[in-house]
C-alpha cells in the first residue's frame, strides 16, 4: 500500500489555510492603507495650502517696520501675479456698517447707492432711536457676516461691493453706542461702566484727532480709562485709520469728502490730485503726501483732519485665498498696530477656512 | 480451513501491521494537525467577517472625525470677542457643547451631544422667542433648465487657468445634522493654549466597554480672535 499520497492532503489543507489567512490579512492591510493614504493626502494638501499662504504673509511682513504704505506697487503683488492660484485682497478699505456713525452712513448711502438698490430706507435709523437698538442686550448688533446681518437694508451685491466687517473700531469715529457695546463685550464690565466709558470717549468727538502713537496715553491720562481696560480693548479698539487710500473705491472717497460736516470745498481738486499722483508713478502715497493732497486749498483744522481717521495708507485686514486642485484655503490676517512706542506692528491670522 | 496457510494472513517478516503505539502516535499527530487546521480555518473565517465590521467602525470614526473637524472649522468667532465663554448660550459640559458663531453668526450654533450611547453633531439657531431650533436647512431649489455651455470641444492650446475662487456670498450655509454610535462613552474638553487662548475641542471616545484605549479627536475652530490676556 502506497501511503505517500496522504501528505498531499495535508499540503493542500495547509495551502488553503495559508491562502485564507493571507487574503484576510491583505484585505485588512489594504483597508488600513487606504485610510492612512487618505489622511496623509489631506494633511499634505493642508500643508501645501498653508505654506503658500505663509509665503504671502512673509512677503507682507518683510519690511513692516520701515514700510510707509501698503500700495499696489509693493513686492507682494509681483508674487501674486506669478502665482495665479493665490489671491490677495484688501478687505478693510470699505465701509463697515457695524460702526459707522449713522448720519455719515446715511450720507454715504445717499451719495453712492441709488435708492432703488436699497432693500429698506436707511432713514429708518433716524426715525427710530438707534441707541434703543444698541442698548437692547438681545441685539446681536455687531455682525461678522454682513449677510444675513444687513440683508434687511442692502442687497447682497451692494454689501459685497461697498461694505466689510473687517475694520478696527476707531476711537475717533466709531458710533458711540457701538463703542459702549464693544466695551462690554471685551471687558465684561457692567453697563454703567460701559456708559461711563462712552461718555468719556465722546468728549474728544469734534475736538481732537487721537493718533495711534498717543492712543494709550491719551485715553489713560486725559480720559481716565484704566490701563487694564485699554490693554483689553486694544487692538480691536485703536486709532489707526480705517481705510487705505490705495485700495478703497473712489466712490467711498468722494462720499467721505462730500460729507457736509467736513466742509470740503474742492473735492474734485483733491480727487484729481490723488489720481494724478498715481499716474506714471510706481510708488504709493505716504501719510504726509496723502494729507497734503486731500487738504489741497483748504485750511488744516480739526474738521478736515477727522477724515484721516477714515483714510490712511495702510491696510489693516488682508484676505488670502489659495486654490490648489479642488482644495481651497482662505485666511484673513490683521495688521496689529503697536500699543506701546517700543512695539512693532505685526500680522495675526484671525480666520482660516479650508475647502470652501 | 488452515488459517496459517491463508494468503491474506500469511505475513512475512517486515510486512507486519502498525503497532498499537504507532497507531496512537499517528492518531495524536493527525489530531494535532487537524485541530490546528480547524483553529486556523475558524480564525481566518472569523477574521473575514470581523474585518468588514472593523472597517465599517473605522470608517464611521473617520467620518465622525471629519464632521467634527469641519464643524469646528466653521465656528468663526469675530476678532473683537475677548472671552468665548462669556458669549451668550455658550455651554460646555462633559458630554455636551453648545458653540455660538457657527458660520460667523452669533445666533447660529453647533451642538455636540452624547445621549444614550449616540453622539450627535447638529446645527441650531435661536428663534425670536429665545428657543434653540434645530436647523435642517432649506429645501434644495429645482435645477433650472438653462443650457450649459458646450464643453465637448475644449481648446487644447488654451492656457490652463486656475479654477475661480468661490464667491463668499454664493456659499450655501448648509447645516450639519449627524449621528454616530453606539459608543460606550464620549467626553468633550476645551483646548486652550497660553499663546492663542481657546482654540478648539478635544473629543474622547471609548467605542466599546472593554476597549483599553480611548480614541481622541482634535478639532480647531476657524478663527483666532484677540482674546483677553490673562
Amino acid at each position: 500500500m502506497n501511503e505517500k499520497g496522504s501528505s498531499s492532503v495535508f499540503v493542500l489543507a495547509i495551502v488553503i489555510f495559508l491562502s485564507t489567512v493571507f487574503i484576510a490579512l491583505s484585505f485588512y492591510v489594504r483597508t488600513n492603507l487606504v485610510l492612512e493614504m487618505f489622511h496623509k493626502d489631506q494633511l499634505q494638501i493642508k500643508k501645501l495650502l498653508v505654506d503658500e499662504a505663509k509665503m504671502v504673509v512673509d512677503i507682507l511682513s518683510e519690511d513692516i517696520k520701515e514700510r510707509e504704505y501698503d500700495s499696489p506697487f509693493d513686492p507682494v503683488w509681483e508674487f501674486i501675479e506669478e502665482n495665479p492660484h493665490i489671491m490677495l485682497k484688501d478687505v478693510s478699505s470699505y465701509l463697515n456698517p457695524n460702526c459707522l456713525d449713522p448720519p455719515l452712513l446715511i450720507h454715504l448711502i445717499n451719495t453712492m447707492i441709488a435708492p432703488d438698490k436699497l432693500v429698506k430706507d436707511m432713514n429708518y435709523f433716524q426715525s427710530n432711536p438707534i441707541q434703543d437698538y444698541w442698548n437692547n442686550p438681545d441685539t446681536e448688533g455687531i455682525f461678522l457676516k454682513l449677510s444675513p446681518g444687513y440683508d434687511e437694508y442692502f442687497s447682497k451685491d451692494i454689501l459685497k461691493k461697498y461694505f466689510t466687517p473687517y475694520t478696527y473700531f476707531n476711537v475717533n469715529n466709531c458710533f458711540e453706542f457701538v463703542l459702549k457695546r464693544l466695551y462690554m463685550i471685551r471687558t465684561g464690565n457692567s453697563e454703567n461702566e460701559a456708559d461711563e466709558f462712552r461718555k468719556n470717549i465722546i468728549k474728544i468727538y469734534g475736538k481732537k484727532l487721537v493718533e495711534q502713537e498717543e492712543f494709550e496715553d491719551y485715553l489713560h491720562d486725559k480720559l481716565g480709562v484704566s490701563t487694564r481696560d485699554i490693554e483689553i480693548l486694544h487692538p480691536a479698539l485703536n486709532a489707526v485709520p480705517v481705510m487705505n487710500i490705495h485700495f478703497m473705491p473712489e466712490e467711498i472717497l468722494r462720499g467721505l469728502l462730500t460729507y457736509k460736516a467736513f466742509e470740503f470745498k474742492h473735492i474734485d481738486l483733491s480727487i484729481d490730485s490723488i489720481n494724478n499722483y498715481f499716474t506714471g508713478k510706481e510708488s504709493g502715497l505716504t501719510i504726509d503726501e496723502l494729507q497734503s493732497n486731500i487738504l489741497l486749498a483748504v485750511p488744516r483744522d480739526f474738521k478736515h483732519m477727522l477724515i484721516f481717521s477714515y483714510i490712511g495708507v495702510f491696510t489693516n485686514f488682508w484676505e488670502i485665498k489659495v486654490n490648489v486642485d479642488n482644495s481651497k484655503l482662505r485666511w484673513v490676517i490683521a495688521r496689529v498696530p503697536p500699543l506701546g512706542a517700543l512695539d512693532d506692528p505685526y500680522y495675526k491670522l484671525i480666520e482660516e477656512d479650508y475647502n470652501l | 480451513m488452515n488459517l496459517k496457510n491463508s494468503p491474506e494472513l500469511n505475513c512475512h517478516k517486515g510486512d507486519k501491521g502498525f503497532t498499537f503505539i504507532e497507531v496512537i502516535v499517528s492518531v495524536v499527530i493527525i489530531s494535532i494537525i487537524s485541530f490546528s487546521l480547524w483553529l486556523g480555518f475558524n480564525t481566518s473565517i472569523r477574521l473575514l467577517f470581523v474585518i468588514p465590521e472593523v472597517t465599517e467602525k473605522s470608517n464611521k470614526l473617520l467620518t465622525l472625525n471629519n464632521i467634527f473637524q469641519n464643524g469646528l472649522e466653521r465656528i468663526t468667532i469675530p476678532f473683537w470677542i475677548s472671552e468665548y465663554d462669556e458669549v451668550p448660550e455658550y455651554e460646555l459640559e462633559e458630554d455636551r457643547a453648545v458653540l455660538p458663531y457657527f458660520d460667523g453668526i452669533m445666533k447660529r450654533f453647533l451642538v455636540l451631544e452624547f445621549v444614550e450611547q449616540y453622539f450627535t453633531i447638529n446645527t441650531y439657531f435661536l428663534d425670536d422667542t429665545g428657543n434653540l431650533i434645530q436647523d435642517f436647512g432649506e429645501p434644495t431649489p429645482e435645477p433650472t433648465s438653462e443650457p450649459t455651455p458646450d464643453a465637448s470641444s475644449p481648446d487644447d492650446n488654451a492656457p490652463i487657468i486656475a479654477p475661480p475662487f468661490p464667491d463668499d456670498n454664493d456659499i450655501v450655509l448648509n447645516p450639519i445634522n449627524y449621528e454616530a454610535g453606539p459608543f460606550y462613552d464620549i467626553g468633550i474638553e476645551e483646548i486652550t493654549t497660553k499663546e492663542e487662548g481657546f482654540i478648539g475641542l478635544k473629543l474622547y471616545i471609548l467605542p466599546e466597554q472593554y476597549d483599553y484605549e480611548e480614541i481622541i479627536f482634535y478639532g480647531r475652530i476657524g478663527s483666532a480672535p484677540f482674546w483677553k490676556e490673562e
